[in-house]
């Protein structure tokens, strides 16, 4: 869609606005999330990262960071505690599960803790992200699992960057 | 670039300093960056360099050579793209087998890691293929056949299963014969042999009425007559035995 450079210019513009009047309310900061998949739903709170640039390198698909703690009702728990092995090439699928194996993406990753990170992202039906009043609906976003926690105080679950906003390729 | 991400940079820490004064805590991610496109082949010093790391299973060498061949994941996946399954979920499952071949790449065999992974690859995405095929043919027990003008459905389950009375039938079948059987036995030789040509017991053929009259050199009326004696008879034997 065309306009969406234009959202994503006023949403940069609008931040910064804020930011030079030092009236930037932390509220802008945050946006509520919906992952659809297999017919389950899961909402949760992100946070608008401008430093998250994480892209899937194959389909160059933006990339939504979330806490393995809120991916209960889309994905089953021993494949969320298995991640590491699975990135590892140390799982092995049973026949129940399979049909989460052809999900699966690999997404390498370099950050200020880590140079060379991978994580294990999982391609869901739809992700419906609610952005300064305007739902923006992404069926090719990944969702990238991350292990710990993104907020000590438990005030979001998930990273979404500007990337989400751009036009999809 | 490098004003956007010295912005970017600013950006991030004058909200952080914000946040912090707001009494937020501490993000552990504060620049998360992917690769731009899909990371090129190692080259031979840096594969070498990686294997003798992965000897050491050093974790980070292990995610590195998983990077820098995906390409050779998307390559072989494209050959199974006339199966049906989307060439993105076909990289995934290949990229599980990558990843199972760098765990058990062993460096001291002699063979190349690129030839190794792609077994791997092509491996696991066959495996996935005929596990997955194992489901094609299949079709629900529920499944709808027929609608009737009510909007009634037929289910597949209304036509299939087997009859409430196949084990009692052969039974009953088998005392039917029995029964017939005796009372054959109280028959007389001629009355016997014209049961035989009209109902072909023994030879399952049957005869006309006409036929049997010709072959017996009697009318048709007179087998009629004896056929309707011969079975009055043998239904009183029957029903003599049975009540």
């Amino acid at each position: 869609m065309q306009y969406w450079d234009g959202i994503l210019g006023f949403l940069i513009i609008n931040i910064a606005f804020k930011l030079v009047k030092n009236k930037l309310n932390i509220e802008d900061m945050f946006c509520n999330i919906k992952i659809f998949n297999n017919g389950k739903e899961q909402r949760l709170r992100a946070m608008i990262d401008t430093g998250n640039l994480l892209k899937d390198p194959i389909t160059n698909s933006p990339v939504v960071i979330i806490e393995k703690s809120k991916l209960l009702n889309i994905l089953p728990e021993e494949i969320l505690e298995n991640t590491k092995k699975i990135i590892n090439g140390q799982y092995e699928f049973s026949y129940e599960y399979l049909k989460y194996a052809s999900k699966f993406r690999v997404l390498p990753f370099s950050s200020l803790g880590k140079q060379n990170g991978m994580l294990l992202g999982f391609k869901v039906d739809r992700i419906e992200a609610e952005i300064n009043d305007e739902e923006i609906i992404r069926k090719d976003a990944i969702i990238g699992i991350y292990d710990k926690k993104l907020s000590n105080r438990n005030q979001y679950e998930g990273l979404i960057g500007l990337n989400y906003v751009e036009k999809s390729c | 670039m490098n004003i956007l991400q010295l912005f970017k940079i600013n950006l991030n820490n004058i909200y952080n300093k914000y946040i912090n004064n707001a009494g937020e805590d501490n993000r552990e991610i504060y620049y998360i960056g992917g690769s731009q496109t899909l990371p090129p082949p190692l080259s031979q010093e840096e594969e070498e360099e990686l294997l003798e790391k992965l000897e050491n299973n050093n974790e980070e060498a292990k995610k590195t050579l998983v990077e820098r061949n995906l390409r050779l994941v998307v390559y072989i996946s494209k050959k199974f793209e006339n199966t049906g399954i989307e060439i993105e979920d076909l990289i995934s499952i290949g990229t599980i087998g990558l990843m199972k071949a760098i765990n058990t790449f062993n460096v001291s065999k002699n063979i190349k890691l690129a030839t190794y992974a792609s077994r791997c690859v092509e491996n696991e995405i066959l495996m996935y293929l005929r596990r997955t095929n194992k489901t094609k043919g299949e079709i629900s027990i529920d499944e709808p056949l027929k609608q009737d003008g009510d909007g009634n459905e037929l289910l597949l389950s209304d036509i299939l299963g087997t009859d409430n009375d196949i084990t009692s039938k052969n039974i009953e079948d088998e005392v039917d014969k029995k029964l017939l059987r005796i009372s054959m036995q109280k028959l007389n030789d001629r009355e016997k042999h014209i049961m035989e040509l009209r109902f072909g017991f023994c030879t399952g053929n049957e005869k006309t009425q006409k036929e049997v009259a010709d072959m017996l050199g009697i009318s048709q009326s007179y087998i009629s007559r004896l056929e309707k004696k011969i079975i009055g008879k043998m239904k009183k034997e029957i029903l003599s035995k049975t009540g």
